[in-house]
């Protein structure tokens, strides 16, 4: 099951330029999601950089990694189209750097899901090698309301 | 200190600079450093575009470039590069928004065989918006 760049745009609300999912790969909605994230020397974040040292900054990383991880979340499921934030991420891993023409796969799956606070572990690889990972916590927000003290 | 003297410690330019002032410099041990925000950032434009919110990456990164400045203020000119390693834990407690004046203070906790462990807090009007753990490595350079 594979969708492209403009389903990505109508499930969730990161838009161009910060948007870091090209492709669903596979998914299981609020389970788990495969997808696929092209890095290229025309994109914006590469312009900040010297000539001599190009290569995706860490954040750009993080970013990709919590976005798959929304996308399973948001993807079909009731969530679509909701407003979500982040509350905490941990143990964020990074093991080499990534250069642009590479190409990451990111895995993402939904760990716990209670009360509008949905954890969840993104992890990036390039080559079939493990390059970045992370574990997030998400809230979404119309959900979280409907727990908090009036 | 301006932005003039913060390219002195930074090799990133405008479009990835996410430090604008450094308020409060003591090399090697802490920094305070100020980000403001404005709609016209291209970032703003896709998260999201009718509900800007500045993303909790960019936070992240403010912080590692706060950092960073205060890492390279004590091991200048050494022939090090600075590389981030881990960041064991990131707490996001409220929404940053444009017209919002980040105030970043980093702490150096720990320095260990080129490996530095520092906390880093981020307050918008006093108020906490963002903290974390950092651990990062000093290599030398090719």
């Amino acid at each position: 099951m594979q969708k492209n760049i403009s389903k990505i745009i109508k499930i969730q609300n990161n838009n161009y330029p910060y948007l870091f999912v090209d492709k669903i790969l596979e998914l299981d909605p609020l389970n788990f999601g495969i997808g696929k994230k092209c890095f290229t020397r025309n994109e914006w974040y590469f312009d900040g950089q010297s000539d001599s040292e190009v290569f995706v900054p860490e954040f750009i990383q993080i970013e990709a990694l919590v976005q798959m991880l929304v996308i399973t979340i948001q993807y079909e499921t009731k969530y679509e189209g909701e407003l979500l934030n982040d509350v905490k991420f941990k143990n964020i891993e990074f093991f080499g750097s990534i250069d642009p023409g590479s190409s990451m796969i990111i895995k993402s799956k939904v760990v716990n899901n209670s009360r509008g606070i949905i954890k969840g572990i993104s992890e990036g690889f390039i080559n079939d090698e493990l390059i970045c990972s992370m574990e997030c916590f998400i809230a979404v927000i119309s959900e979280l309301n409907k727990y908090s003290p009036n | 200190m301006n932005k003039s003297g913060i390219n002195l410690f930074s090799k990133k330019s405008n479009s990835l600079n996410f430090i604008d002032k450094i308020i409060k410099l003591d090399c090697g041990i802490s920094v305070e450093c100020i980000k403001v925000f404005s709609y016209n950032e291209s970032y703003m434009q896709g998260h999201f575009h009718n509900n800007p919110i500045v993303p909790g990456s960019i936070l992240i990164e403010c912080m590692l470039q706060a950092l960073s400045i205060l890492c390279k203020s004590k091991n200048a000119g050494q022939g090090k590069i600075l590389k981030v390693s881990t960041l064991p834990v990131i707490n996001f407690k409220r929404t940053v928004i444009p017209g919002d004046e980040l105030l970043i203070s980093a702490t150096i906790e720990n320095e260990l065989d080129g490996r530095i462990t520092s906390k880093v807090i981020s307050k918008v009007e006093g108020i906490e918006v963002c903290s974390g753990m950092f651990c990062l490595v000093l290599l030398n350079e090719y």
